[in-house]
């Protein structure tokens, strides 16, 4: 992936996904600084930014990780410059060490992080997260957009209210928010400003110990004063959806993000008119105005995808208020996989008591499309050796996040665990620590720089021996190509820079057995090196240098052995 | 009038291009849009799928049995479609399978006993041979399928807003190709 020219006219409308209006939308705030750690669903985010950062003039990186993203960002914003940092929802888990204390900072220019979580796992392994409930920790503002032309204008507001309340502000969205597209229209862009100073202020950047107590109760207080504001604006509308005929006025719905969509659709499909009312602050919650809308209410429904926490806070509030009102929500649609249309329409006529007969499903038992390798890819060498050289139940194999996870889909199935960013080389440890079997750690390169060095430093730290195979494809492949610090030169984010290798960082950490080489050229001497290595008792990584077949034809790997 | 377009493919098979003609269509002819896709394993040989809802609509998924047109790119994943089909769905489906390990073989036969129960409004098209022959790529093979869903009156809109969002979806030293793709479909 190269930078490339992309025409975005004033006035002009374009079909854009969400992750592409957020994009826009930080143009037109006048974003001068972006960093991101690419990941599904907000790939797109940092992918349009690359593509238009030059013509734009806006600095744009691709971080060595969530946290460093999320650093750099305050960083910019600390010096007067706007500033976005985007990031999967996983990303959230590996920044929230930065995230909390940069809450109790105050930035003094707009400072803006999108996190898009993936409700139904389209697009991730791992687990099904609701970032949501780490913003109960981050007490900063929490916008939740339902489509692409309300992400653009969300993510313009971010940046103002940021400014006005001198403090970070969380975009949310779910996968269908973040990979919806709609026509947007294109606003009026102008020049960012790329350049601060960073002007001292130690009760406003230094988290020191006598500060953090004041710093931190600012920080709630705040929650009224943003409460108060945000009543002043359009945000958290009450509507009423297709009038026909009031079936009863005491009951209500409450809707956040893509909900609102489906809760749409499917009223007027029911041919039904109820009070809605449609949540963009996840924090702060509109109390205030939930409250009023409570007040004629007997039994409300809460729509939101994964947790339900909206649910759960309107219930403490109406306890707490000691009001009598029925509140249903998680109660009729299971925490498990994305909303939809289907299941809205079942939870809503069990709400309303209306007679709806779900329509027969004919089950045509199709065989699950397996992902694999790309014909090409050097992965399927990398496997195939591995095959070859160690029968199944002679090693664990401990795999990692990326591309290689696929080894665990036929025709090779050789990865015993998989966790998160990172993890192969420490699960691996534990396991090799505590057993007398053969570990085979599996990471890519990108991944290794993302998360995985603190686990090879404590693996040569406190000795134990899994045979490290790195995947250096030069690019982080699963998600689209993007480049990392080990990506050859002229195929790089930043000019100028030189390339990190991998097997310096290797060497210098203190891995005594180190090889490069190319799995695919020299396949046999991959399959014999791993013999080799795994009878090694200490740590030993072989390199498999090749490149995805994506970068190749745009830039051939400088090879160096 | 709301049309529901479910488009089903594997990664690599031009579904999100043609989203975004479709899309442009739309704009031009001042038509409200909804869509949304699935591309996580996109290029790894994994199921794609895109729903694209044009009219007065608010969800961007469509719902259960209410689609209007089913656009196969791949015999197997039109099948997987099913869940959106009724009796009123019309399905266009390229003649095509791309297998996996798990499975070898997909055929016609195989789709017909899926969906002609629910089904009989069904077109199954050679646009890969078709485009391989005369345009010497199956890289248009999407595009073909639009031109003749076009001349079977499935999508709403106008000839000339289709060859417009072809020409902004494409990379301008295709567009001649893919407009071929589209009269060959169209006439096909």
């Amino acid at each position: 992936m190269k930078p490339h020219k992309i025409s975005l006219p004033e006035n002009s409308t374009l079909p854009l996904l969400a992750d592409e209006a957020i994009v826009l939308g930080a143009l037109e705030a006048g974003v001068g600084f972006v960093s991101t750690y690419p990941g599904c669903p907000a790939a797109e985010i940092g992918d349009l930014f690359y593509k238009i950062k030059d013509d734009y003039g806006v600095y744009m990186e691709y971080s060595i990780n969530e946290i460093v993203a999320v650093e750099a960002a305050a960083g910019a914003a600390f010096s007067g410059v706007r500033a976005l940092v985007a990031m999967k929802h996983f990303g959230i888990n590996v920044a929230m060490d930065a995230l909390i204390p940069i809450a109790y900072t105050r930035p003094r220019a707009g400072l803006v992080i999108v996190v898009c979580d993936d409700p139904g796992c389209h697009s991730s392994a791992q687990s099904e997260q609701d970032s949501r409930v780490f913003i109960e920790n981050l007490n900063i503002l929490t916008l939740e957009p339902s489509d692409p032309q309300e992400a653009k204008e969300f993510t313009r507001l971010a940046f103002e209210i940021s400014e006005k309340f001198e403090k970070p502000v969380i975009i949310r969205m779910t996968v269908r928010v973040a990979h919806q597209t709609a026509a947007v229209k294109i606003g009026k862009i102008p020049k960012p400003k790329i350049k601060g100073e960073f002007i001292k202020d130690l009760k406003r950047f230094d988290t020191a110990p006598s500060l953090v107590l004041n710093q931190k109760r600012e920080l709630l207080a705040m929650k009224y004063e943003l409460e108060k504001y945000l009543a002043t604006t359009s945000l958290n509308p009450i509507l009423t959806t297709y009038d026909v005929v009031n079936i009863n006025k005491s009951i209500g719905v409450i809707t956040s993000g893509v909900s609102h969509l489906y809760v749409l659709e499917v009223s007027k499909k029911l041919k039904i008119s109820l009070p809605i009312f449609k949540i963009d602050t996840f924090y702060p919650l509109p109390m205030g105005k939930i409250n009023l809308f409570l007040q004629d209410k007997t039994k409300i429904l809460v729509f939101e995808e994964i947790i339900g926490l909206i649910e759960e806070k309107i219930r403490a509030e109406v306890q707490r208020r000691g009001i009598k009102i029925e509140i249903f929500g998680k109660n009729l649609m299971e925490p498990v996989d994305e909303l939809n249309p289907d299941r809205v329409i079942e939870a809503l006529s069990q709400f309303l008591g209306i007679d709806y007969s779900k329509p027969e499903k004919i089950e045509a038992n199709l065989v699950v499309r397996t992902p694999r390798f790309c014909p090409g890819c050097p992965d399927w060498s990398i496997f195939g050796a591995l095959k070859n050289a160690v029968k199944t139940d002679e090693a664990v194999f401990v795999g990692d996040i990326g591309c290689y996870m696929m080894g665990y889909y036929k025709p090779f199935e050789l990865q015993d665990t998989l966790l998160c960013m990172g993890a192969s080389l420490s699960i691996g440890h534990g396991i090799s620590k505590m057993t007398e079997q053969k570990v085979i750690a599996m990471i890519g390169d990108s991944t290794l720089l993302h998360g995985g060095l603190h686990g090879v430093i404590n693996i040569v730290n406190n000795g134990s021996s899994p045979l490290i195979i790195i995947f250096n494809n030069g690019t982080t492949a699963m998600t689209g190509q993007q480049p990392h610090p080990a990506t050859p030169l002229g195929f790089r984010t930043q000019d100028g820079k030189v390339q990190i290798k991998i097997e310096d960082l290797l060497k210098v950490i203190g891995i005594k057995n180190i090889v490069v080489l190319d799995p695919v050229s020299q396949n046999k001497l991959l399959e014999k090196k791993i013999k080799q290595l795994l009878l090694k008792k200490q740590t030993s990584a072989i390199i498999c240098r090749h490149p995805c077949i994506y970068i190749d034809h745009l830039e051939k790997m400088e090879i160096q052995y | 009038m709301i049309t529901n377009i479910f488009i089903a493919g594997v990664g690599g098979q031009g579904l999100i291009t043609l989203k975004k003609i479709l899309s442009y269509a739309a704009i031009n002819e001042g038509k409200f849009f909804r869509a949304v896709e699935i591309r996580g394993l996109a290029q790894r040989g994994g199921e794609v799928n895109v729903h694209f809802r044009i009219g007065e609509v608010d969800s961007p998924l469509i719902s259960e049995k209410d689609a209007d047109l089913i656009i196969g790119l791949d015999l197997l994943e039109a099948a997987r479609g099913l869940e959106f089909a009724s009796s009123k769905t019309r399905y266009l489906v390229s003649d095509h399978f791309t297998p996996f390990f798990q499975l070898a073989k997909f055929d016609k036969n195989d789709l017909l006993k899926v969906i002609s129960p629910v089904t009989k409004n069904i077109f199954i098209v050679d646009a890969v041979k078709i485009c391989q022959e005369k345009l010497k790529s199956s890289v248009y093979e999407s595009v073909y399928l639009l031109g003749f869903a076009f001349a079977k009156k499935l999508l709403p809109f106008k000839e000339e807003s289709l060859i417009f969002a072809i020409e902004k979806s494409v990379p301008s030293k295709f567009s001649k190709e893919n407009i071929k793709a589209f009269n060959l479909g169209k006439n096909g």
